[in-house]
């Protein structure tokens, strides 16, 4: 066949798969709309061929298409969510794909996009849900707790010892039930990228230790040891202390599920700057091929656990969901018959590299949109002889003014002992300055009215992209330079 | 002389929480007098003062928010304890922001209740 009839051949096949395939340039026209992706923009070929990225897009700017193209020409393939204008008027997002086709100097871009619209209503639509019916379930659940506990505590007359017997069986189905309601507001929440993380600072050591308190009870019941590893030194980041909680919690009761004799053992490490934990059993294990499954969501895997309890199969779903929102990674090691070995590693981190962390994602956003971005800092620092009570109701009270004064949904807010870092993204530096005066205003009204102002000093800084810093570099530097 | 029997105001419209606490709180001690929303609520209160109000969130009329905030801006200072199904953040916010002194999720086990109430009647 000659080079002709194949690129004849190429293009009638392109022509008629279902999925949208555009052709641009660098100057974003367009230069080739499949059939697909003529029916999507509700136009014919000769509508869209004299037009650009820009007419068939509601919020692309100038600025925005430089970032991409930047990114096109560095990277030769990108995905990212974006959002389409048909000529009929429609909007709707997309998912889109860019590869770069280069031959000399001449550069274009072959986009493919897949309407994602559906797909978001009926995300939504399940979000919903879980949460009326999550919500809904909790009202009567409280009900039958309450009367059979009344019933049990003999409040509404004698009980027999068997009578007492099947009312606690009915208050652990209770319990389990209610457990499995919060799980799958969970597991929903984290599937809609809305789980957030309050964060603090921890000592690893004495979390594992309380964790595992917490255990041994039910260790001494079915006679297994629980033994703990910790570094003698804490081991401190800054970590939602609830949801790691709920981690532990969770890969603990595991292993002492499917442990029949010997002990759950609790290791701490700290590697490579990342605290490592490691929950091990010397239980039934886990088959090699079952190793990767784990973690999905529903999966059982067919292993009876050694009590008979029954799981929802959504635990480790959740374990991983926490852990990867804070950067951390988690997995399982085993070998059948000779125990299972779960760990997970977190970044040890300060309040201010996870606040750094976060403003540097944010603003890389903000250069690839060309919008501003600020950021602000506020310190308390006690004066000679403040007691440090003084400094904790000083920080509690700047936070909560904080709150009041910025207030809007993307405000990024975190507080450390004796700093709240503010991260106000489309905000320039004007707006940011009259939050920051707001602030220092209510803050030193408040000291004085408690009768703090002899015992803190406040100090703040406003850092504003692209104005007083025009690249991410400058911005971070000077942000963080004074602290 | 015998200390007097604190008196409680719940207020919630499921009628079957109600009976129910009712019980415990009378078993508790408590002398407890009811209401279906925070308007009839409201009423009760003027008549005599309670010690302490329980009080559910989402209820016809007047909801528990409202009615808190209606005592608050009379100048108030009567204890809310509110009880909520939704645990969510920004859900908390709301009753606190109203005017509560403390709240409890639902599923609550009453001794959770119970302890609650009594650590805010010692205050």
């Amino acid at each position: 066949m000659d080079a002709a009839m194949n690129a004849k051949l190429a293009a009638f096949a392109v022509d008629r798969i279902d999925e949208p395939v555009l052709w641009m340039d660098s100057a974003a026209r367009l230069l080739y709309a499949n059939a697909a992706a003529r029916r999507s923009l509700a136009s014919s070929a000769d509508e869209l061929l004299s037009r650009t990225l820009f007419d068939i897009s509601p919020d692309l700017t100038p600025d925005m298409w430089r970032g991409l193209w930047k990114q096109i020409s560095a990277q030769g393939h990108f995905e990212c969510e974006f959002s389409l204008r048909a000529l009929d008027g429609r909007i709707f997002a997309v998912d889109m794909s860019v590869h770069l086709f280069q031959s000399g100097a001449d550069e274009r871009a072959c986009v493919f996009f897949r309407d994602i619209e559906e797909h978001k209503r009926l995300q939504q639509l399940k979000e919903e849900f879980v949460s009326t019916v999550s919500h809904e379930l909790r009202t009567p659940m409280t009900i039958i707790r309450e009367g059979v506990s009344q019933v049990i505590e003999g409040l509404r007359g004698d009980v027999t010892p068997d009578q007492h017997r099947a009312l606690s069986i009915a208050l652990t189905g209770i319990d389990r039930l209610g457990r499995i309601i919060n799980e799958l507001l969970d597991v929903s929440k984290i599937d809609a990228g809305k789980m957030t993380l309050r964060r603090e600072r921890i000592d690893f050591t004495s979390l594992v230790r309380e964790v595992c308190g917490t255990f041994a009870l039910r260790a001494r019941e079915r006679h297994l040891e629980i033994r703990t590893h910790l570094p003698e030194k804490p081991v401190e980041s800054f970590v939602d202390r609830d949801r790691i909680i709920q981690v532990l919690t969770n890969l603990l009761g595991n292993a002492f599920k499917f442990t029949e004799t010997g002990y759950v053992q609790v290791s701490l490490a700290v590697v490579n700057g990342d605290v490592q934990c490691t929950v091990e059993d010397t239980g039934m294990g886990i088959p090699r091929e079952d190793l990767a499954k784990v973690f999905n969501k529903f999966e059982q895997l067919g292993r009876v656990s050694v009590t008979g309890e029954k799981g929802t199969g959504l635990g480790l779903s959740i374990c991983q969901g926490i852990i990867e929102l804070h950067h951390g990674r988690i997995w399982a090691e085993s070998a059948q018959g000779k125990g299972a070995r779960f760990l997970f590693t977190l970044p040890q981190e300060t309040a201010r590299d996870v606040f750094r962390r976060d403003l540097t994602d944010r603003l890389t956003e903000a250069a690839a949109d060309g919008a501003s971005l600020s950021a602000v800092w506020f310190k308390i620092q006690p004066i000679d002889g403040a007691p440090p009570a003084a400094v904790e109701s000083a920080i509690e009270l700047l936070e909560n003014l904080v709150h009041k004064h910025s207030g809007r949904k993307t405000d990024m807010i975190t507080r450390d002992t004796q700093t709240i870092f503010l991260g106000m993204p489309a905000t320039v530096s004007k707006e940011a300055a009259r939050v920051a005066e707001k602030v220092r205003g209510s803050f030193a009204d408040c000291v004085t009215r408690e009768g703090l102002d002899h015992q803190v000093r406040l100090s703040s800084r406003v850092t504003s992209f692209p104005e007083g810093a025009p690249s991410q570099e400058d911005f971070l530097r000077q942000h963080f330079a004074e602290l | 002389m015998p200390e007097p029997r604190r008196y409680i105001l719940l207020v919630d419209d499921d009628s079957l929480i109600v009976e129910l606490l009712t019980t415990r709180l009378t078993a508790q001690g408590y002398e407890v007098s009811t209401a279906a929303n925070g308007e009839i609520a409201y009423q009760k209160v003027q008549s005599r003062k309670p010690d302490l109000i329980v009080c559910d969130v989402v209820m016809p009329k007047v909801d528990g928010p409202t009615f808190c905030r209606r005592m608050r801006a009379e100048g108030s200072t009567v204890p809310f304890l509110f009880v909520t199904a939704k645990g969510q953040p920004h859900d908390i916010v709301e009753v606190l922001a109203a005017g509560a002194d403390d709240y409890l999720v639902k599923p609550f086990e009453s001794s959770e209740l119970i302890a609650r109430i009594g650590a805010i009647l010692r205050r």
